[in-house]
């Protein structure tokens, strides 16, 4: 009975997650996530680290219920991801998202809303409301197509919040945004986080992550090599250089310092 | 935790305004492209240049313009059924929009309903356009030829000139010519779903 509660308590819980993506003409398949298992507590915020290629995006779009695990299944607030109604409860922001440039802002969340089940007055009041958070009002009325990267990846938050969910998933949220609009989605995270919303992001970004999330999860190959606060695994790392040496991790950064 | 349970629990398995959303959005999206224009132009130049085409009495004058705009419409409706399906869902692939929106509480199949419908109200707006346009020529047209008619056998019987009237008014507008406006437009939403399918086997 515990236990139960328990998984309904948490955010996101995921449990020997496995996916394989089978190769056409080859007989081996390219194993993305290896027995992977996260659990993540509501409200806070967890990185999910590792560089490209180590399986952050597929665990990101298996929980989304956007591609579906080869073995075992992962939950939202205890509801089963590929479950469409698991959706109701998140907000997704893709990496480099890509919406249709033909709409204007304004348009374009009034198009997500619609298919969040939002309409009329309460639909106008919170584009409104998330125009205003993401600082893009004034270009409101211009269309996508003429938006900046830094400005492509704030409307994609508004839209990723538009029916208020309870966790926000990012995929690389700063990826390709110059310093200052990364400052700027940093602090929008920070602020999410104290009106309580979960956030699970992606990034390669060490850094980055060590200034915004609680915890996070390393990942490399598939398998989560090490997970909790960064500043412990930080510690714990240079207490014990040689140890990283003998990570999968190691070998896939190359000669790329991650810090 | 009952909010929550309320939240999830108001889901609908299908929601119209979910379909019409994305419906919307896919005639939008269609609408803002220049092809839509170019064809649909083209299309009004050749039913309205008809008119010039040589002729030697009204039943072929009515009879050359009826074959040409007819034929300018079966091509463009089917033209525009192809080019409008075959980008639409490899296009949202391609750029990842189709994340963004399966994230959101929406069913595969109410996404790809919304889409398909998109080309259908699309097609409908176009052969309704093709068809107003056809319709005013051919009205216009008959006007003239009548008046023409009436002009040349004023010191005519009575008689004689009400059968040459009906002659022209039946060779020109009469009902024969809707259930062929119909039909094409069925063509142009079989050809929009044929392609919609193999694109759907080819990008999955």
């Amino acid at each position: 009975m515990a236990l139960k509660f328990v998984m309904i308590d948490a955010a996101v819980t995921v449990s020997g997650l496995t996916k394989v993506f089978p190769v056409p003409f080859h007989r081996e398949p390219v194993v993305a996530v290896r027995h992977l298992d996260l659990r993540i507590e509501p409200g806070e915020v967890y990185g999910l680290l590792g560089p490209n290629g180590s399986g952050k995006s597929t665990t990101l779009k298996i929980i989304l219920g956007l591609v579906s695990p080869t073995r075992r299944r992962t939950e939202i607030f205890g509801r089963d991801s590929s479950l469409v109604e698991s959706r109701k409860a998140v907000g997704f922001l893709p990496e480099n998202p890509y919406f249709y440039k033909y709409l204007t802002g304004e348009e374009t969340l009034r198009f997500f809303g619609k298919l969040c089940g939002l309409s009329g007055s309460r639909l106008r009041e919170r584009a409104d409301q998330l125009l205003e958070l993401v600082g893009l009002t004034n270009a409101r009325d211009r269309r996508l197509s003429t938006y900046s990267k830094g400005m492509l990846q704030r409307i994609g938050l508004a839209q990723a919040l538009i029916h208020e969910p309870k966790l926000l998933v990012l995929d690389e949220p700063t990826a390709g945004v110059d310093p200052a609009g990364s400052r700027d989605i940093r602090n929008l995270i920070v602020d999410l986080k104290q009106r309580g919303i979960t956030v699970l992001l992606s990034s390669h970004l060490l850094a980055q992550a060590q200034e915004i999330c609680d915890r996070v999860g390393i990942l490399a190959d598939g398998v989560l090599v090490r997970e909790g606060r960064l500043e412990e695994l930080i510690a714990i790392e240079n207490q014990t250089n040689s140890s990283w040496k003998t990570l999968p991790m190691r070998s896939s950064i190359g000669s790329t310092p991650w810090r | 935790m009952s909010n929550e349970t309320a939240a999830f629990t108001r889901h609908r398995a299908f929601s119209m305004a979910r379909v019409f959303a994305i419906t919307t959005n896919t005639l939008t999206e269609l609408t803002r492209l220049k092809v839509f224009y170019v064809l649909l132009i083209f299309a009004m130049l050749l039913i309205g240049s008809s008119v010039f085409m040589a002729r030697l009495t009204f039943q072929q004058e009515f009879q050359i313009l009826k074959d040409v705009s007819l034929g300018a419409m079966s091509i463009f409706t089917s033209l525009l059924a192809i080019i409008a399906t075959a980008r639409l869902i490899p296009q949202d692939i391609e750029d990842r929009t189709v994340y963004t929106i399966l994230a959101k509480p929406v069913p595969r199949f109410e996404y790809i309903a919304g889409k398909l419908t998109g080309v259908l109200l699309l097609l409908a707006i176009s052969t309704l356009v093709m068809s107003a346009m056809f319709l005013a020529v051919l009205y216009l047209r008959e006007q003239t030829v009548l008046h023409e008619a009436l002009r040349q056998m004023s010191a005519a019987p009575r008689e004689q000139i009400d059968d040459a009237l009906r002659a022209i008014r039946s060779s020109a507008l009469n009902i024969d010519i809707f259930p062929g406006i119909i039909i094409i437009y069925l063509k142009a939403c079989l050809l929009a779903a044929l392609t919609f399918f193999f694109n759907y086997i080819a990008t999955t």
